[in-house]
């Protein structure tokens, strides 16, 4: 095997057969095992958020967790989940959380941790969808299962995993040709969280025959459904709660202006305009690149089997580009690596080296942060330039990840 | 019996009666507490925590409760809904009038009253509450926010009337309004603090141009590097599955 061919030692399945060799999983223990172990795990971390909150100054659980949960007790109340200040998400995700107030506390997070299981089992089905191996597809999943950082978000109680569900199944029923099932999905991905709305493009170009500007009719297929989705959730919603569910859930979003300290290369120059607000050519100058490149990316990687990437690389994208960026937004892109993972030929020392240096930088960055935020030390220089240091690596990585994808 | 005597004992019953029911109403007690308050905030950065003890030298009543009312700067907030999950909880019983939006910038908000309320069932009690700072606009010289907490007000409330104290003004925020019917002031010794005054930092705007232009050139830079990638990735020669 060659030093270049080890991360995404992927084989398909009817084509190549034991000339690879594909790391397997465990051969006894069936993926179904370790989607049990893996939801255990998960049940023992929920119990320990308990204890841990009670005791420990920094809480376990995700502050967005009470505020789900706030708004879920203002819908049993008969009231508004927008009565609860910073409820800024689809009704649907209080409606989903109300047993957190009519059964346990915890029922979201166990909720959330189904739903982690449910995107490795995606993931998997994915992969087998695109002729890989059982053992390949097992690999990734398991991946899934025990990434660190799923099992934590998940167990804190963010709803993001529902959000990539949503993704994954959308690029499914795409591939799998259910495209009027893909739009409905899509507009309710894109109901429930804004950033799905990116993967768009890629999704029109991908269904294109001859037709240039005008959709044709799986395109047609495509958007309708989504667009009645998204209309008749934002119809029923607004209904119910007026314009206070669209201000919340959608403009807020598309105009949001956030510039306490966040990992965003544009926090400070947006911090220091926050009086006067940014001007035109400050706005233009912000979103260009993170267009472009979204645009690029699209007509690139738009053909069937390179549709995961293209989402995977447009997820990267809109992340390092975007003018706020929490470390939940890692989830988009993370969620998306292991179904890209066998198409990535890059060495273990590069794929080592990335690693190290993306946790290093954001560490950078956290530290910066942590004397701001805990210390009170002024240290907005230092965030500012760990920023742009943690912009500069995640660039790098891109640009890698685009070298090192080979179909 | 002449109807002379008759009036008498008339007068006789109703005086009793009267005065059998004046012996259910409340009695104004004569109660002068004196108190002693030690205040003290926890933490250094963003998010702090204040704590008061109150001590009552030997005087308790477990039919009063005892409040700090405090009128918060615009530099710092208490969180509605964070007071609301410490009241389910039952580790505070701290509520909060004024300013609810916790995004605001310092100099935008409006300012917080917020009162900690607990049972008077020691001769010390610990009253506590969670405060966060507000981020401030940045200014030409990077100089950092001062923020002075105010002493609060020393406040008490009993089933039982106390005559020696007045009834307070302060705009008392439910749920701790709603444990008597009139918070009365006391007056009390203030032990001492900690912490009550600190700065915040904030930005430099002489160095905007500079922050702006290095911000630009180096994501300008970055997305021209990822399009030339993806540029160059068109021309790759597709290899094989099978390799």
């Amino acid at each position: 095997m060659s030093k270049q061919a080890v991360v995404g030692v992927s084989t398909k399945a009817p084509k190549v057969v034991a000339k690879k060799k594909t790391a397997q999983p465990n051969g006894i223990v069936s993926v179904q095992i370790h989607c049990v172990i893996a939801f255990l795990l998960r049940l023992i971390l929920i119990t320990y958020s308990n204890y841990h909150d009670k005791y420990f100054k920094v809480p376990y659980t995700d502050v967005d967790y009470k505020v789900y949960t706030d708004a879920a007790r203002y819908i049993t109340k008969g009231q508004s989940p927008y009565d609860r200040h910073t409820y800024r998400y689809t009704p649907l995700l209080a409606l989903l959380m109300t047993p957190n107030i009519y059964v346990h506390q915890d029922c979201g997070k166990v909720f959330f941790s189904v739903v982690d299981i449910l995107v490795a089992k995606i993931m998997r089905k994915l992969l087998i969808r695109q002729n890989f191996k059982q053992q390949t597809a097992n690999l990734c999943a398991l991946l899934w299962l025990y990434n660190p950082l799923a099992v934590v978000i998940s167990t804190r109680g963010n709803a993001d995993s529902l959000a990539v569900y949503l993704v994954l199944w959308t690029l499914y029923l795409l591939q799998s040709d259910h495209i009027v099932m893909a739009g409905i999905v899509h507009g309710l991905s894109i109901h429930f969280r804004l950033y799905p709305l990116a993967f768009s493009l890629v999704m029109y170009i991908y269904l294109q025959e001859k037709n240039l500007f005008l959709p044709n009719k799986k395109q047609l297929k495509l958007i309708v459904p989504c667009a009645l989705t998204l209309l008749d959730l934002t119809a029923i919603f607004y209904g119910l709660y007026g314009k206070k569910f669209l201000d919340e859930s959608f403009i807020y979003h598309l105009v949001r202006k956030d510039v306490r300290h966040n990992f965003s290369v544009f926090f400070y120059m947006l911090y220091l305009s926050a009086n006067e607000g940014p001007s035109l050519v400050q706005k233009f100058l912000t979103f260009l690149p993170q267009v472009s490149i979204l645009v690029a990316l699209a007509f690139r990687y738009s053909t069937k089997e390179k549709l995961p990437f293209a989402f995977f690389t447009q997820a990267i994208t809109m992340v390092t580009f975007n003018p706020v960026m929490t470390s939940q937004y890692f989830f988009w892109f993370l969620s998306l690596l292991p179904i890209c993972l066998p198409y990535l030929k890059m060495s273990l020392m590069r794929t080592i080296t990335l690693l190290v240096t993306w946790i290093l930088s954001q560490s950078l960055w956290l530290y910066a942060a942590y004397l701001l935020e805990f210390k009170g030390i002024d240290s907005f220089d230092h965030i500012w330039i760990s920023g742009i240091v943690f912009f500069i690596v995640n660039i790098k990585i891109l640009i890698d990840l685009i070298n090192c994808y080979k179909l | 019996m002449s109807a002379g005597s008759t009036f008498v004992f008339a007068v006789l019953l109703v005086c009793f009666y009267v005065l059998f029911a004046l012996s259910f109403l409340p009695t104004a007690t004569a109660v002068s507490v004196g108190a002693t308050v030690k205040g003290f905030v926890e933490g250094e950065g963003f998010h702090r925590t204040v704590r008061y003890t109150v001590d009552t030298g030997s005087w308790k009543n477990k039919s009063c409760f005892i409040a700090l009312y405090e009128e918060l700067p615009s530099s710092v907030y208490v969180n509605y809904d964070e007071l609301a999950d410490l009241r389910r909880r039952q580790e505070s019983n701290a509520c909060v009038d004024g300013e609810i939006d916790v995004e605001l910038f310092g100099e935008r908000a409006y300012e917080q009253d917020v009162t900690a309320c607990a049972q008077l069932i020691s001769t010390k009690t610990t009253l506590s509450f969670p405060i966060h700072q507000r981020y401030h606009f940045s200014n030409p010289s990077g100089e950092p926010v001062d923020v002075t907490l105010a002493r609060p007000v020393l406040l008490l409330g009993c089933k039982e009337r106390i005559k020696d104290h007045r009834v307070s003004k302060a705009k008392i925020c439910s749920p701790c309004s709603e444990l008597t019917k009139k918070w009365r002031d006391v007056y009390y010794i203030w032990e001492g603090y900690n912490n009550f005054e600190w700065k915040i930092p904030v930005g430099n705007t002489s160095r905007k141009f500079l922050v702006t232009s290095m911000t630009h050139l180096v994501t300008l830079t970055g997305a021209a590097y990822v399009l030339w990638t993806i540029h160059k990735s068109f021309k790759v020669p597709k290899k094989s599955k099978d390799n």
